[in-house]
C-alpha cells in the first residue's frame, strides 16, 4: 500500500484539523484535508490540504506531472481519492455526490465531448438532463453562446469545434445550472488569443457575482494577472498556497517565485554551446 | 535512408505489439507464422496451377486484379492503423521527396500483410511458370504486381490523407467498410447459390481474358504470352504494366508533395442537419431521464457512422442472412439471431460515450437519473431491434410460407432474443465496462490495446448470458413446435413480458453499481480515446 507522507515542506498555512461544517458561518468554497492518490506506487498527490475562500480566483500552478489534474478529478468527482475528504461549500463531494454536483461546474482538460451534438444542443441536453425547465435551458444556453462568441457555431457539430470553441461550449456547458463553484483545468490551454480574452472576461464577471473560480496552469502570467489567490504544486505537494502577493513575496514576478518554489535552475554557463554555432 | 524507413516500420510493430502487454510478443511471432502460413496455403494453390497451363494465366489475371483493387481500398478502411501510411507525420522532417518516396515504399513492404502477399505471389509465379526457365520473367511479373499494389495503395493514402484526417473521410471509411461487408454478403450468397455449369465457365474464361489487358493482369498473361511465341503480345501487355506503374509512381510523389505543403480540409463549417429528439424532455425522474436519453442516443445514431453501421448489419442479418443458412419455413427463426445482435447493442452503454461520459458524472448522481440513464441506453437498442425482428421474420414468413411458425418466431425474437441480451448487455456495461475506440475509421477496429481480455470477457457475459437468460423462451418455443402451438403463442404474449421483468432488475443491479463505480468505468471506458 502506498503511504502518504501528508503535506511536507514549506506548507505557508497550517492544515486545519477539523472539517468544516456546513452550519459554519462562511465555508470556504473549497476545502481539502489529506487527498491523496498514487498510480501504481507512484504517488501523484500526496495526501494535500487547502482552503479556497468563497469569492476568490484561485489559480492552481504547477509544473507538468505536478498533480494539477488529479487534483481537480479528486475534487470534482472524476477519479475516486486514496484517502481524504473533499467539501464544496461544506458539502462533502464524495459522501453527497448528489449536492455537490449541483454546487460546481468543471471544465477538464482533455476529455471528449458528445461530438455528434452541435453546441447548442449540447448544452439542452446537459441542461435538461440537469433537470432544468426546457425554457430556462434555452434562455440561458442562447445567452451563453452569445457571450462565448458561439451563436455562429451554435448548430455545428462539436465534433468540428476547434480547440478555442470546445473550451468555450464546455464553459458553457459548466455555467449552465450557474453553480456558485467553478473548477477549470487549464481552460485556456491551446486557445486563441480572442477566446482567451472573452473566457477570462466571462471569469472575472462570474467572480465579481460572488462565485469562486478554481482553475489549473502552468502559465504564471495569466495567473498573475487573473487569480486573487494561488497554490504551487509541486510533485504532488502543496508547496506555497495564499494570497497572490503573499505567495510571490519580495520576488519580482509571481513566476520568478514559482521558479524558486519548486527549485528550478537556470542553464548552467557553458551548456548547450552548440546551439550558439552554425554547425549541424 | 531506406535502411531507417525500415527499421522505423520493424520498431512500430514491435512497440505496437509490445502495447498489448505481456503477451504482446508472443501475438507478433504468432501474427508473423499466421502470414507465413496463410501466404504459404494460398501460395501452394496458386503452385499447382501450373498443372493446369491454359487456366493458370486467366485465373491469376483475376486474383492480381482483385488484389490491386483490395490494396486500393486498404486505406480507407484502416488508415490511421499503419502510422507510416500518413506522410504528413514525416512533413516537418528535412527529407528530399525522392529520398522520402523510396523510404516510405520500403516501410510498405515490412509487415505482415506484405510478407503473406510476396509468399502467395511466390507461389502464383510458380503457377505461371510452364517451364522453369520462365521463372526469372514470372518472378519479375509478381513483383511488379506487389509494387502495383503497395504503390498504388500508397498514391491513394498520400491523395486522401487530408480527407481522412478529417471527421468526414473517418466516416466515409466506415461506409466503404460497411459497403465491403455487404458486398462480401452479396457475393457469398451468389457463390452458395451458383451451380457450376457451361455459361458460368465461359463467363469466368470472357472476363480472365479483358482482366489480362489491365496493368496487374497483364502480368499474368506475360509468360504464357513469351513461352507461345506471342512476342508482340508480351512486349504490350509488358508496356501496359510499366506505364501504369510510372503513373502510380508520379502520382504518388504529387499526392506526396501536396500532403507535405498544403493544409488539411475542415468540416467546420459543416451545417447540422435537423436538431435534437425528445427536445421538450427533461430528466426530473426516471422514465423522463430514458425519454432525454433516448432522444439523444437516436439522434448520435442517425449521426456517427460508428453507431450508425452496426444498426444497418443488423438489418442485413435480419432481412440477408436468414436466406443463406436454410430453406425451411423455419427460415424465421434465424432472425433471431439479428435480434440478440440489436440487443446487445445495449452492451456498451457508457463504452460508447468515451471520455465523454464524465459529462454525466458531473451532471447526476442520483439512482432515479442512473436508472434512467440506462433505460434510455436499452430502449434505444431494443426499439430498432424489435421493428428489424419484425420485419425480418415477416419477410421470412412471406417468402417461404412460414404462416403457422409466425407466433413462435415473433415470441422468440421479441421476447427472449431481443430484451434477455439486452437485460444481460446493460448488466455487462456496468459490472464488467470495457473501451470502445473513438474516432475509429473502421468497423473492425473494435478493441483497445490492453483491455482485449475485459472486452472478451464482456462478450462473454453478454453472449451466454443473454442465451441463459433466454432459455424460457426458447423451451416455450421449441414446445410450440413439437407439442402444441399454443406453447408458441404463451411465448409470443409471455417472452417479451418476462424478458422486460429481467430488464428491469438488470437496470436496478447495473445503476447501483454504476452509482458506486462510476469513476472507475470512467477511466476504463477512457482508453477509447487514445485509440
Amino acid at each position: 500500500m502506498t503511504e502518504y507522507a501528508g503535506a511536507p515542506g514549506p506548507t505557508p498555512h497550517p492544515p486545519p484539523q477539523a472539517a468544516p461544517q456546513k452550519a459554519a458561518p462562511t465555508p470556504p468554497a473549497l476545502a481539502i484535508r489529506g487527498l491523496g492518490k498514487a498510480f501504481g506506487g507512484r504517488v501523484a498527490v500526496n495526501g494535500i490540504n487547502l482552503d479556497v475562500p468563497a469569492g476568490s480566483f484561485y489559480g492552481l500552478v504547477g509544473p507538468n506531472g505536478a498533480g494539477k489534474t488529479t487534483t481537480l478529478s479528486m475534487v470534482t468527482g472524476l477519479l475516486r481519492p486514496d484517502q481524504g475528504q473533499v467539501w464544496v461549500h461544506g458539502v462533502d463531494v464524495w459522501a453527497d455526490p448528489v449536492a455537490a454536483k449541483k454546487a460546481i461546474g468543471v471544465l477538464p482538460d482533455g476529455l471528449r465531448l458528445f461530438e455528434r451534438l452541435s453546441g447548442a444542443e449540447l448544452l439542452s441536453y446537459l441542461g435538461r438532463l440537469r433537470g432544468i425547465p426546457t425554457e430556462v435551458v434555452t434562455q440561458r444556453s442562447g445567452e451563453l453562446l452569445d457571450v462565448l462568441d458561439l451563436t455562429g457555431a451554435g448548430d455545428k457539430l462539436v465534433a468540428d469545434y476547434s480547440t478555442g470553441m470546445r473550451k468555450k461550449i464546455t464553459l458553457a456547458a459548466a455555467l449552465l445550472h450557474s453553480p456558485p463553484l467553478l473548477l477549470l483545468d487549464e481552460p485556456l490551454e491551446a486557445v486563441d488569443p480572442v477566446s482567451a480574452r472573452i473566457i477570462r472576461e466571462v471569469l472575472h464577471s462570474y467572480v465579481r457575482g460572488g462565485r469562486t473560480v478554481v482553475l489549473s496552469s502552468h502559465v504564471m502570467d495569466l495567473v498573475e494577472d487573473n487569480c486573487t489567490h494561488v497554490a504551487v504544486l509541486n510533485e504532488g505537494n502543496i508547496v506555497a498556497a495564499g494570497p497572490l502577493a503573499q505567495v510571490r513575496g519580495d520576488a519580482a514576478s509571481l513566476d520568478d517565485a514559482f521558479f524558486h518554489i519548486v527549485g528550478g535552475r537556470d542553464i548552467a554557463e557553458g551548456g548547450l554551446e552548440w546551439l550558439r554555432s552554425s554547425q549541424d | 535512408m531506406v535502411a531507417l524507413f525500415a527499421g522505423l516500420k520493424l520498431r512500430l510493430i514491435r512497440n505496437r505489439a509490445m502495447n498489448r502487454g505481456d503477451l504482446g510478443i508472443l501475438w507478433l511471432i504468432l501474427g508473423v507464422l499466421a502470414a507465413i502460413v496463410v501466404g504459404g496455403l494460398v501460395g501452394l494453390g496458386f503452385a499447382t496451377l501450373r498443372t493446369a497451363p491454359d487456366a493458370a494465366p486467366l485465373g491469376l489475371a483475376s486474383f492480381f486484379f482483385s488484389l490491386l483493387l483490395a490494396w486500393l481500398v486498404m486505406p480507407l478502411v484502416a488508415f490511421g492503423v499503419d502510422e507510416t501510411v500518413d506522410p504528413r507525420r514525416f512533413a516537418l522532417l528535412p527529407i528530399p521527396l525522392g529520398r522520402l518516396q523510396r523510404g516510405l515504399l520500403v516501410s510498405s513492404l515490412v509487415g505482415y500483410l506484405p510478407l503473406a502477399n510476396a509468399i502467395a505471389l511466390t507461389g502464383a509465379a510458380i503457377g505461371l511458370s510452364r517451364s522453369w526457365s520462365l521463372l526469372p520473367v514470372a518472378l519479375a511479373c509478381v513483383l511488379g504486381v506487389l509494387l502495383m499494389c503497395v504503390i498504388g495503395s500508397r498514391a491513394l493514402a498520400a491523395s486522401m490523407a487530408s480527407l481522412m484526417g478529417s471527421r468526414r473521410g473517418r466516416d466515409l471509411g466506415m461506409a466503404v467498410t460497411f459497403a465491403l461487408f455487404v458486398v462480401y454478403v452479396v457475393l457469398s450468397g451468389a457463390a452458395g447459390g451458383a451451380r457450376a455449369g457451361s455459361f458460368a465457365d465461359s463467363l469466368a474464361g470472357s472476363v480472365g481474358r479483358v482482366l489480362g489487358w489491365t496493368p496487374p493482369g497483364a502480368l499474368a498473361v506475360i509468360p504464357s504470352d513469351l513461352d507461345e511465341g506471342r512476342w508482340l503480345s508480351a512486349a504490350v501487355r509488358a508496356l501496359i504494366a510499366v506505364a501504369f506503374l510510372v503513373a502510380l509512381w508520379v502520382w504518388w510523389g504529387r499526392a506526396l508533395h501536396k500532403s507535405l505543403t498544403t493544409i488539411g480540409s475542415t468540416t467546420e463549417s459543416s451545417a447540422v442537419a435537423g436538431g435534437l429528439m425528445d427536445a421538450d424532455a427533461v430528466a426530473t425522474d426516471t422514465r423522463s431521464t430514458a425519454q432525454l436519453m433516448v432522444g439523444r442516443d437516436a439522434t448520435m445514431t442517425w449521426r456517427d457512422p460508428m453507431r450508425r453501421l452496426p444498426l444497418l448489419m443488423i438489418v442485413m442479418l435480419a432481412v440477408g442472412w436468414p436466406f443463406l443458412v436454410t430453406g425451411s419455413e423455419r427460415s424465421g427463426y434465424a432472425v433471431a439471431f439479428a435480434g440478440a445482435m440489436a440487443g446487445m447493442q445495449a452492451a456498451t452503454s457508457y463504452a460508447t460515450e468515451g471520455s465523454g461520459l464524465w459529462l454525466h458524472l458531473v451532471a447526476f448522481a442520483d439512482r432515479a437519473r442512473a436508472r434512467g440513464e440506462l433505460w434510455g441506453h436499452a430502449i434505444a437498442a431494443i426499439v430498432p431491434g424489435l421493428v428489424i425482428s419484425l420485419v425480418g421474420v415477416l419477410i421470412q414468413v412471406v417468402v417461404r410460407d412460414g404462416w403457422s411458425h409466425l407466433p413462435g418466431m415473433l415470441g422468440l425474437c421479441f421476447g427472449a432474443v431481443i430484451a434477455s441480451p439486452a437485460a444481460a448487455a446493460v448488466f455487462a456495461s456496468a459490472y464488467v465496462p470495457y473501451a470502445v475506440p473513438q474516432s475509429r475509421t473502421s468497423l473492425f477496429a473494435s478493441r483497445v490495446p490492453g483491455q482485449g481480455g475485459r472486452a472478451f470477457a464482456a462478450s462473454l457475459v453478454t453472449m451466454l448470458g443473454g442465451a441463459a437468460l433466454c432459455i424460457p423462451v426458447i423451451v416455450l418455443v421449441v414446445l410450440g413446435e413439437t407439442v402444441d402451438s399454443m406453447y408458441a403463442w404463451a411465448a409470443l404474449v409471455l417472452g417479451p413480458l418476462y424478458a422486460l421483468v429481467l430488464l428491469w432488475f438488470s437496470v436496478r443491479f447495473s445503476a447501483e453499481r454504476y452509482l458506486s463505480r462510476a469513476p472507475e468505468i470512467l477511466q476504463t471506458v477512457s482508453a477509447g480515446d487514445r485509440v
